[in-house]
């Protein structure tokens, strides 16, 4: 439903990223990667929150997980397009990675030896300096790995074929970011095999409360648009600056982070690694959800829709089910407490694909969404459109007024979904 | 007259909502659209919803505004790249002699 006027020439991306839609599962992928929306304030902060544990080796899964992603997917997309040519994979290549908003990158000068990669667009090194000021050393673990993978799959290497190494970075005050990529045979990053898309079930929504919000209709309208990346290889849309990223990648990071934590410290490294990624959940809503609720892109979709508070959460839980996110439903709603059930949502179903059962709840980041959608409605009056301040965070989320949440049911542990009760304290 | 509010968007580029005295028309609007229209028929989809319109003022400045609405927001610059001040300058101008005197009600620094 998304068209654009005959008024200049053809888009600077052509449309060659096959892209498929799942409405059954609200979620999409391309190449059997899950594609999700996540914006630069959940990127950056995600990552902080995982290296300023400095007593663990993070670069390790941080570049590896980026191989991951990159190989399996390209490797999929390379047989079933019957791409055979290297310097068509690698057009194949560039246009993904453009295409998602991580930015540009230039393949031509690698071959199958390896070779140089420099760019001034970098989603990550850009999105670090504005978040976070000025950086020590390279940020950009993502596009580092992400270049591995794809180097190995257009090549038809084995996946670790190509150590990989970010020298320059725009947050480090470069004038670009630099990669060098290296034929040695031994990755410097730790190995995964991408799981795909996950087991996934049969969705059996549940009853919600009435309410005037079309949700069907909201799905395939936002669905519909045209949201990928510029000519700069950035996305923005509904006021903020969105990548079409890979649950893959957020999931190996955050649970190897996690893991790595239980091995440090035993159980109390589990808790002590919940609340970091929980409060990136946090970051997310407030940035992603906020930008969304006060754009102009709500506005004309979703607001007309809206007359109560409560019609604002149902606005917002049926927005959340076109960004990849799994199929997320509120079946009760008053603003003293609310409950959220997400069928598939894409932290339990990595979890459970890469490791198995968990023994504890692992939807961190839908835990701080569902956190943050109150404590946006009820608490900061979404709908008069406040300005988003780090003070407007902190009495959204730190306040005694803040809205708390305890698991219901835990998907990774083999209930049918995941299901928050959120609640005033 | 075109009432301006001063906003930042969360990379901290500068951002402003522009409410004009009458609904914006892309006719109107044609002199500062900088290559394609993206239109999104969301009045097709949703009952009661407005189509959305999104066109580049520059390389680097975004407009979004619904058709029938009264609002334009435009954010100067986007993440990794700073807009020149004329983007701004020739909007309002254009506002100006289209709409009426641009005035704003508040800043953000």
């Amino acid at each position: 439903m998304s068209t654009a006027n005959a008024k200049a020439p053809a888009p600077v991306i052509p449309p060659s990223i096959p892209a498929s839609l799942d409405p059954a599962h609200c979620r999409a992928a391309v190449g059997d990667e899950p594609m999700i929306f996540h914006c630069h304030h959940y990127n950056t902060f995600l990552q902080q929150s995982i290296q300023d544990a400095e007593y663990i080796d993070s670069r390790r899964f941080l570049v590896g997980a980026a191989n991951e992603v990159a190989f399996g997917q390209l490797s999929k997309l390379f047989r079933e397009e019957d791409i055979t040519d290297v310097s068509e994979r690698a057009r194949m290549a560039e246009t993904l990675f453009q295409w998602a908003g991580f930015g540009r990158v230039d393949l031509s000068g690698l071959t199958d030896k390896g070779g140089v990669v420099e760019t001034p667009h970098s989603h990550y090194s850009h999105a670090w300096k504005v978040k976070m000021g000025e950086a020590d050393a390279p940020v950009d673990f993502f596009t580092t790995g992400w270049l591995s993978g794809a180097l190995a799959a257009i090549h038809d290497k084995p996946q670790g074929w190509y150590s990989s190494e970010q020298t320059h970075c725009i947050a480090v005050g470069a004038e670009q970011n630099r990669y060098e990529l290296s034929a040695t045979g031994e990755p410097d990053f730790d190995l995964y095999k991408t799981p795909g898309m996950g087991p996934l079930t049969d969705h059996k929504p549940r009853p919600i409360p009435e309410s005037p919000v079309d949700y069907e209709g909201i799905f395939t309208a936002l669905t519909g648009m045209e949201i990928v990346g510029d000519e700069t290889g950035s996305i923005p849309a509904f006021g903020v600056y969105l990548t079409r990223h890979y649950a893959n990648y957020y999931n190996r990071i955050s649970f190897e982070f996690s893991r790595e934590l239980e091995r440090c410290f035993g159980e109390e490294g589990v808790s002590v690694a919940e609340p970091l990624l929980v409060e990136a959940g946090h970051v997310c809503a407030f940035n992603t959800f906020g930008g969304i609720m006060i754009s102009p892109e709500w506005d004309a979709l979703i607001k007309p829709q809206l007359k109560t508070q409560e019609d604002w959460v149902h606005g917002m839980v049926a927005a959340v089910n076109a960004l990849g996110w799994g199929r997320w439903q509120v079946t009760s709603l008053s603003p003293d407490e609310a409950v959220f059930a997400i069928h598939d949502d894409y932290e339990a179903v990595g979890y459970i694909a890469n490791y198995g059962e968990a023994a504890y709840p692992v939807s961190f980041l839908a835990k701080g969404a569902a956190l943050g959608i109150m404590n946006l409605v009820y608490l900061g009056d979404v709908h008069e459109k406040p300005t988003f301040t780090p003070e407007f965070y902190q009495r959204l989320f730190k306040s005694n007024d803040s809205y708390e949440a305890e698991v219901l049911e835990n998907r990774a542990g083999g209930d049918e979904v995941t299901a928050f009760r959120v609640f005033r304290r | 007259m075109v009432r301006a509010t001063v906003e930042r968007d969360c990379a901290f580029r500068l951002r402003i909502a522009y409410r004009l005295p009458r609904p914006a028309s892309l006719e109107e609007l044609d002199e500062v659209i900088e290559g394609e229209v993206r239109l999104d028929a969301f009045s097709r989809l949703v009952p009661g919803a407005r189509d959305l319109f999104r066109f580049m003022i520059s390389d680097v400045s975004l407009a979004t505004g619904s058709v029938g609405g009264a609002e334009l927001v435009v954010s100067y610059g986007k993440l990794g790249v700073d807009a020149s001040p004329v983007d701004q300058q020739d909007f309002e101008a254009f506002l100006e002699a289209t709409y009426g005197a641009v005035q704003f009600h508040s800043m953000v620094d």
